[in-house]
C-alpha cells in the first residue's frame, strides 16, 4: 500500500503542475491585463489616467515581466502558501478568500452529506421495489429535480423560506453576523441559513444519484452470484448489503474525485442568486475584472479539489476493490 | 527449496521515485516560511518519500525463500536482524490462516499495476509484491496451502488468482 500511496502522490505533482500552467495561460488568454481593464473604466467615467502611476504598478506587480517569468513567480508563491494580490481588493488573495472559503468548504460537505442521504435509501428502495408504486413516484420526483433549474428552485425557497419560517432572504447568515468574528450566534445562524442551498444545489445530483444507483443496483441483481445466494438461503437483506450493494457503489467511489468540483462550480449562479458570501461569485467577478491572481487561485483551488478527490477514490477503490481487470491487466 | 529477489530494475524505479517525490515535496518545505499548513502538508509528503525510498532501498537485499514446509521472508537478506519490521518471518504452509492477493493499479482502467500476497499464521505475517522475481509461483504454492488448510478467499483474491490462471487450490484453470 505505501509503494501505491507513493506513487499516486507522485503522479499528482506534473498533474497539479500542468494544471497550473493551464490555468495561467487561461487567465492571461483574454486580451489586455487587470490595469488596463482599469485605465479603460477609469477613462469610461470620465476620470483622468496617471501614466506614471500605472507604469508604477505595471512594474510592481511584475505585469511587465515575460508570461514564464509571471507563471514561475506565481507557482513559486502558490507552494510557499503566498497566492499573490488581487488587484481588485488591494490585499493579498488569501485575506480575500477569507472566510468565503470555508463557508465553501460548509457548503460543499452539507450538499455532499444531504445528497448522500436522501439518495441511498431512495436508490435502494427504488431498485429493490422495482415498478412498485413508490419506485414510479420516486422516479418521477428524481426526474422533476432532475429537470428544475437550480436558480428557479433558489427563488421559490427563498420566498418559501421567507413566508413560512421568517428566514432572512439571500446570505449565509443574518446581516449583523456579516464581518463579525465567529461566535455560537453566528455559527446557529449560518445553520439555520445552512439549509436553503444545500437542497438547492443538491436537489439535482441527488435526483441523478437515485438513478444511478438504481441503474447500478438492478444490474447487479440480476445477476447469478445474487440468483445464487437467494437459492443458498441467504437472508435477503444480508445478501442485498454483503454483495450487489457493495458492487454498485464502485462508481461511486470513482466519482468522487469530480463531485467536490462539481458542486463548488455548478453552485456559482445559485451562490449569486443566494447572495451566499462563498468562492463562486467572487470567482465570477475576478473573471469578469481580469483580477489574475485571485481568479487563478480559485481555478487551482478546484483544480486541488478535483485531484485530491480522485487520489481519495482512487485510495478507497483501491481498498475496497481491489481487483484486476480481467482481459487488461499486464502485472509488472 | 526456491529463492526470490526482487527485480533491480523494479527496485531502481521506486527509489527514483522516491527520490524525485522527496525533492519536490523537501524542497518547498524548507522553503516555505510564511504558511505553517503548506509546510506541514510538504513535511508529511516528504517524510512518506523518505520511508519510500528506504523501504525500497532495503529491497535490494530481501529474500524470499520457498520451501516444502513453508515460505520465509528476510528483509534484509539472510542475516536480517531480530528487530520488529527486519526479523525473519516464517510461516509454514500447514499454518496458513490468512491469505490475500491484491491488485493496485496505477491507471484508472486498471489495465497496468501489480499484485500483492499477504500471508499470516498465528503469529506471523508476510507480504511479497509482484516485482519479486517468480510471484506467480509463490502465489501458486500459497494457494495450494491456503486450499489444504481450508482456508476462506475473498472476492477480490479468487479474480486475482483467477487472472493469475491460478485456481483456489493451484490448479491451472
Amino acid at each position: 500500500m505505501l509503494r501505491y500511496i507513493a506513487h499516486r502522490f507522485l503522479i499528482m505533482v506534473p498533474t497539479l503542475l500542468a494544471i497550473s500552467f493551464i490555468v495561467f495561460v487561461i487567465i492571461q488568454l483574454p486580451p489586455g491585463d487587470y490595469l488596463e481593464t482599469y485605465i479603460a473604466e477609469l477613462q469610461s467615467r470620465g476620470e483622468g489616467v496617471d501614466i506614471e502611476k500605472i507604469q508604477f504598478l505595471r512594474e510592481s506587480y511584475g505585469l511587465d515581466k515575460p508570461f514564464l517569468v509571471q507563471y514561475a513567480y506565481w507557482v513559486a508563491g502558490m507552494v510557499q502558501g503566498d497566492f499573490g494580490y488581487s488587484f481588485e481588493f488591494n490585499l493579498p488573495v488569501s485575506q480575500v478568500v477569507g472566510d468565503r472559503l470555508w463557508l465553501t468548504a460548509l457548503v460543499s460537505v452539507a450538499t455532499i452529506a444531504f445528497t448522500w442521504i436522501v439518495a441511498f435509501p431512495i436508490g435502494v428502495y427504488s431498485a429493490t421495489h422495482q415498478y412498485s408504486w413508490a419506485d414510479h413516484s420516486l422516479t418521477f420526483v428524481g426526474f422533476l429535480g432532475l429537470a428544475t433549474p437550480n436558480f428557479l428552485l433558489a427563488l421559490v425557497l427563498l420566498y418559501f423560506a421567507n413566508v413560512w419560517f421568517g428566514t432572512s432572504i439571500g446570505g449565509l447568515m443574518d446581516e449583523k453576523f456579516v464581518g463579525q468574528p465567529w461566535s455560537w450566534a453566528k455559527l446557529v445562524s449560518v445553520l439555520a441559513h445552512l439549509w436553503i442551498p444545500v437542497i438547492v444545489i443538491g436537489t439535482s445530483g441527488t435526483a441523478g444519484m437515485i438513478r444511478r444507483l438504481r441503474a447500478n443496483l438492478l444490474d447487479e441483481l440480476q445477476k447469478q452470484y445474487v440468483v445464487t445466494g437467494r437459492a443458498k438461503g441467504l437472508p435477503p437483506f444480508r445478501l442485498l448489503v454483503k454483495y450487489p450493494l457493495r458492487m454498485s457503489l464502485n462508481p461511486f467511489i470513482a466519482d468522487i474525485g469530480s463531485l467536490l468540483p462539481e458542486i463548488i462550480s455548478g453552485a456559482a449562479i445559485v451562490s449569486v442568486v443566494l447572495s451566499l458570501p462563498t468562492t463562486g461569485p467572487m470567482l465570477l467577478e475576478a473573471l469578469r475584472s481580469q483580477d489574475m491572481y485571485l481568479a487563478g487561485s480559485f481555478l487551482m483551488f478546484m483544480a486541488t479539489l478535483t485531484v485530491i478527490g480522485v487520489l481519495v477514490s482512487d485510495l478507497l477503490l483501491a481498498i475496497l476493490d481491489p481487483r484486476i481487470r480481467l482481459g487488461g491487466g499486464a502485472v509488472k | 527449496m526456491s529463492v526470490h529477489r526482487y527485480a533491480a530494475r523494479a527496485i531502481r524505479g521506486d527509489l527514483l521515485r522516491a527520490i524525485v517525490g522527496f525533492m519536490l515535496t523537501a524542497v518547498p518545505c524548507a522553503a516555505t516560511s510564511e504558511s505553517p499548513v503548506a509546510a506541514g502538508i510538504f513535511g508529511l509528503l516528504a517524510t512518506l518519500f523518505f520511508v519510500f525510498g528506504v523501504r525500497s532501498y532495503i529491497r535490494r537485499f530481501a529474500l524470499v525463500l520457498v520451501t516444502e514446509d513453508g515460505v520465509i521472508s528476510c528483509p534484509l537478506g539472510e542475516r536480517s536482524p531480530q528487530i520488529p519490521g527486519f526479523r525473519h518471518a516464517s510461516l509454514a504452509w500447514r499454518d496458513i490462516q490468512a491469505m490475500r492477493v491484491r491488485f493496485f493499479s496505477t491507471k484508472r482502467d486498471r489495465s497496468e499495476g501489480w499484485m500483492e500476497l499477504r500471508l499470516a499464521d498465528g503469529k506471523d505475517r508476510l507480504m511479497i509484491d509482484s516485482t519479486i522475481e517468480g510471484f506467480e509461483s509463490v502465489v501458486a504454492r500459497a494457494a495450494l496451502a491456503a486450499e489444504r488448510g481450508g482456508v476462506v478467499l475473498d472476492d477480490a483474491t479468487l479474480a486475482n488468482l483467477g487472472s493469475l490462471r491460478i485456481g483456489a487450490g493451484a490448479a491451472r484453470i
